[in-house]
């Protein structure tokens, strides 16, 4: 027996395809949906499912098999006789319960903290912050920290060690902000989590660099006070210098008086007056260079046998220093020979001379006891330090199997 | 049996004038002269020490007080002589307190370094009854009160009245209000004349920290 199929049956059977094929998109979006926690994508997907199904049924109920299968059914004759009125009172039911689905749902997300509020709420903050697992994969991130990630690497925040890696610093300037970078670990379901938080601290960092300019300047214009009271020093002392030399000038000037005046039958008185003659020609000698060089030796070897301390000398005094130089040496040589007996109860220093075109290099080593902590220019060595700089030389200590102080001059 | 001395003084002339002295004298012999007061120390554990000539401002900064105090506590026996021509306001009392014995202004001194000496061994404390008068602007060093002393050293560090303020537990309104006096009595114009004044004078000197 042929079944003629007549040309409603096909436009029936299409339409009524079309319908069945909405409805399985509308099934996989639900589920989609559900996946993604999209709830009122749901909600709508849920009545578009609905519709397609009444339809599909609608096109399907107008075919007479159709209507012999509800005959074999227990169902109330209205819902066979008039079943559009039965699915359209069924749609109208299930969209009540989507509207009541969709209720609960504005009312949970207004009474509640949702990811979508933090999401929302995190996006509108001035700082990034994200969070990542042990293999990179980043799990929450704002829009600051995104933007962040892709100015400094030029991609998408993917994964967390990546970034982190790309950053060079703990302070990173981007389009004239500075951004301070802090990670730390955290735990999170027994598992480590990292936690970058971004913060704009360009206000801070422009203070911070003001600061610091100014104790720059400060702590040269200490230092120039310091040198402005070692100059002062040095004016003084040369007043005290003159004093003294006055003070022999008014001592021969009393001295020829007597001279004069005196009986010279009076041998003892004579002897006396010959003494104080040469004891002030002696001080006015002194004042010279070569015998004050001369003396700075011999005190620094008679100083070096006070303290028991044997001084072992290589190369010679440099002659082509100046005597400001010179005397630098020489309170090196002093400073060095005390700290050796002080700090590193040694009984042995040696002095060595080196010298070329351009720099005299001295050195004062010992093989006493080495410092515990790193030396740092205290007292007189900081003194000394000052002095050297004024000079153009440079003191330093070297520490290695003897401890070495060191002055190289700038010829 | 003649005194061991030990000349400390940075200044080859006055050094030198001390060791005459010295050498010129029976009772005493001279032992070894040094520049640096830190050295001091070292020489008193090394060798027979007793007296001291005792420079306040040596070599390289280091106090010749800080070296008396020290001295002073491990060899309470040496007898130290502070010798100094700066007419510093705070030494005379830090010697004191210290416990040196005795205390000798290079000029205008009555009696001489000598004669010091001699009294101090025999047990004599010599201190002079003020510091020197030094005149400065239209003013003497004797016109200043103690407090407008502390702030003339201050002022020398170059620190602003408040943190000077800070050191000396007043206020930068009581610091200026001194500053100011100081200006007055002096005559000069800005406080830097002052300082510069003051320092090169001598009357103030701050230790080098």
């Amino acid at each position: 027996m042929t079944v003629l199929l007549t040309s409603s049956d096909i436009t029936k059977a299409l339409v009524g395809s079309g319908f069945l094929l909405l409805f399985l998109i509308s099934l996989s979006a639900i589920v989609y949906s559900g996946y993604l926690r999209k709830f009122y994508h749901m909600a709508a997907e849920v009545f578009f499912w609905m519709i397609s199904f009444l339809f599909c049924q609608l096109t399907e109920m107008t075919r007479p098999c159709y209507i012999n299968r509800f005959n074999h059914l227990s169902l109330p004759m209205w819902i066979v006789q008039r079943p559009l009125i039965f699915f359209v009172l069924l749609q109208i039911t299930l969209a009540a319960g989507i509207l009541w689905v969709y209720l609960k749902l504005v009312h949970y997300s207004r009474t509640h903290v949702t990811t979508e509020a933090i999401k929302m709420l995190s996006d509108e903050m001035h700082c990034g912050i994200c969070f990542w697992r042990k293999n990179g994969k980043v799990i929450f991130s704002n829009s600051c920290m995104k933007e962040l990630c892709f100015a400094i690497t030029g991609r998408g925040l993917m994964n967390g060690n990546e970034f982190k890696a790309c950053l060079y610093g703990e302070i990173i300037k981007i389009d004239g902000i500075f951004w301070n970078f802090e990670i730390r670990e955290l735990e999170y379901d027994r598992e480590p989590l990292f936690e970058m938080k971004a913060t704009d601290i360009s206000k801070e960092y422009l203070i911070v660099r003001e600061l610091e300019q100014g104790t720059r300047e400060l702590t040269k214009m200490k230092a120039e006070l310091a040198a402005y009271q070692i100059n002062i020093d040095d004016i003084v002392r040369r007043q005290e210098v003159l004093q003294a030399k006055m003070h022999i000038h008014d001592e021969m000037n009393r001295l020829m008086l007597t001279t004069t005046a005196a009986d010279t039958a009076d041998i003892k008185k004579m002897d006396r007056i010959f003494d104080l003659w040469e004891q002030n020609a002696l001080l006015l000698s002194h004042a010279s260079e070569d015998i004050s060089a001369v003396n700075a030796v011999e005190r620094l070897h008679q100083l070096a046998d006070a303290l028991n301390v044997r001084l072992d000398t290589r190369g010679q005094i440099p002659k082509n220093i100046s005597k400001k130089q010179r005397e630098l040496l020489f309170a090196a040589a002093y400073e060095a020979i005390i700290n050796c007996v002080k700090h590193g109860e040694a009984d042995r220093m040696e002095i060595v001379f080196e010298q070329n075109d351009t720099t005299v290099i001295c050195r004062f080593s010992n093989s006493g006891k080495m410092p515990e902590k790193e030396v740092t220019f205290t007292g007189g060595l900081a003194n000394l330090k000052l002095m050297a700089e004024e000079q153009g030389a440079e003191l330093s200590v070297q520490i290695g199997e003897k401890f070495t102080l060191q002055m190289k001059i700038n010829l | 049996m003649a005194y061991n001395v030990l000349i400390v003084e940075d200044q080859d002339m006055p050094r030198q004038l001390f060791e005459i002295h010295v050498k010129s004298s029976d009772k005493f012999q001279h032992l070894l002269s040094v520049s640096n007061a830190s050295a001091a120390y070292a020489v008193c554990k090394n060798k027979k020490v007793d007296v001291i000539l005792m420079d306040v401002m040596t070599e390289l900064g280091h106090s010749g007080l800080d070296a008396a105090e020290e001295i002073k506590k491990a060899f309470p026996q040496i007898k130290i002589i502070i010798v100094t021509s700066m007419p510093e306001y705070s030494w005379l009392e830090q010697a004191r307190r210290i416990g040196v014995d005795s205390f000798w202004y290079k000029d205008g001194q009555k009696d001489s370094i000598l004669s010091v000496m001699e009294r101090t061994m025999n047990g004599e404390h010599i201190y002079p009854d003020e510091t020197p008068l030094v005149h400065i602007g239209n003013t003497t060093n004797h016109e200043f009160t103690p407090r407008e002393l502390d702030i003339l050293k201050e002022l020398t560090t170059g620190d602003t009245n408040t943190a000077i303020g800070e050191r000396l537990h007043i206020s930068p309104g009581t610091v200026k209000y001194h500053v100011q006096h100081l200006l007055d009595k002096t005559g000069f114009k800005t406080r830097t004349e002052l300082v510069s004044e003051a320092r090169s004078l001598g009357i103030v000197i701050r230790k080098k920290s």
